[in-house]
């Protein structure tokens, strides 16, 4: 894997009082925050470098959380707090690109049998009321079912541009759910509500949407204004992040 | 007979790619909208996912699928030669039975005679 000359990331190992002011009042939810805002430019900065190699909202999502890590672990007595989240950040993005390097070799074929099938799948949502079963997607395509089968599987190993439309990032913060059924969910989800929060607002939207309020990934597709399969693949992505964090 | 399927992969998470294929074949093949297959996918990899981490040294993932009159009834096992307290207490308070329980009907766990199972229905047109 060639260098990316990321080693001389924004490294500015001067005295940060502010920074330092509200390290110290952690595990201060308030101060965590402020602490998250003050870095994120950095993070994304980061991510933007190795921009070309992933889709840039991924590795801007990768990196937030290699952030949260970092603040986690960030031992002030071992000095200034930007070159360690420096280092963890670039460590896993680098790691991320490594473990999705598969994820590029989608071959061209199935990357337009993907982009059909997505289609098809949106087109159908609208006309029939209903999710499609796999049958009415292959009529639709002219594919055969096993095809379209493995569409749906290796969804979440390519992003298909042309399918993703302009998303309106209105997400709201994750509400609480409406109705007694959801307390003891939100009680377990309460475990999880860190990482929830660091979730890009349309990761948590989708979350919320499915767990919350119980709406179908193309109820939920329609809502956002992803294709239903981009739905799938975030949400399968985002519970695997989810549990990978929990150690759960 | 209804069609059904089993399945025995070694217990690791890197069959569970396999462990899905087939499960969403079957559903497929018995009507599932692509809602419920995505729901269903999900569904099996956090029941693998948890089984694989609550039972020590499990050994092989056994998983049945059959469909049913409103779609596909899926248990899935790991087996182990351990003895395991199954369910462990916590697990109906963790993140995998909340996703779970919201992702498909009447989840469960049990032992069948491969061992510690995790059971769910998934509706066709959900």
């Amino acid at each position: 894997m060639p260098e990316l000359g990321v080693a001389d990331a924004p490294v500015r190992p001067t005295a940060d009082p502010e920074a330092d002011a509200l390290f110290a009042r952690l595990p201060d939810e308030g101060a965590r925050a402020a602490i998250v805002a003050r870095f994120a430019p950095l993070a994304r900065h980061l991510a933007r470098r190795f921009r070309g190699r992933a889709e840039l909202e991924d590795l801007e999502q990768v990196a937030l959380l290699a952030l949260l890590k970092a603040i986690d672990r960030y031992d002030g007595a071992r000095g200034p707090f930007v070159p360690f989240a420096s280092a963890t950040i670039v460590g896993e993005l680098k790691r991320h690109l490594r473990d999705t390097g598969w994820a590029l070799r989608v071959p061209r074929r199935l990357q337009e049998i993907g982009i059909l099938v997505g289609r098809a799948i949106d087109q159908l949502v609208q006309e029939l009321g209903r999710s499609p079963t796999v049958p009415e997607v292959a009529a639709r395509t002219g594919l055969e079912e096993d095809e379209v089968l493995e569409a749906l599987e290796v969804g979440g190993a390519y992003r298909a541009r042309s399918l993703d439309a302009p998303t309106a990032e209105d997400a709201p913060a994750l509400d609480p759910p409406a109705d007694d059924d959801g307390l003891e969910l939100v009680e377990v989800w309460a475990d999880v509500a860190d990482r929830i929060r660091a979730l890009p607002d349309r990761e948590r939207r989708i979350l919320y949407l499915r767990f919350f309020r119980n709406l179908s990934q193309s109820q939920i597709a329609e809502r956002v204004g992803l294709s239903q399969m981009h739905v799938s693949r975030l949400l399968a992505r985002t519970l695997a992040r989810l549990r990978e964090d929990l150690g759960d | 007979m209804n069609p059904q399927v089993r399945l025995r992969v070694p217990a690791d998470a890197e069959h569970l790619r396999t462990v899905r294929s087939v499960v969403a074949a079957l559903a497929a093949s018995a009507g599932c909208t692509v809602d419920a297959l995505a729901d269903l996918r999900l569904a099996v990899d956090e029941a693998a996912t948890r089984l694989l981490l609550d039972v020590p040294a499990a050994r092989v993932l056994a998983v049945e699928a059959a469909v049913v009159d409103d779609g596909l009834e899926v248990v899935v096992a790991a087996s182990t030669e351990q003895a395991t307290a199954w369910p462990p207490p916590e697990l109906e308070r963790s993140l995998s039975w909340a996703v779970i329980a919201a992702l498909v009907r009447e989840p469960r766990t049990l032992t069948t005679h491969d061992g510690p199972a995790i059971a769910f229905r998934v509706v066709s047109d959900a």
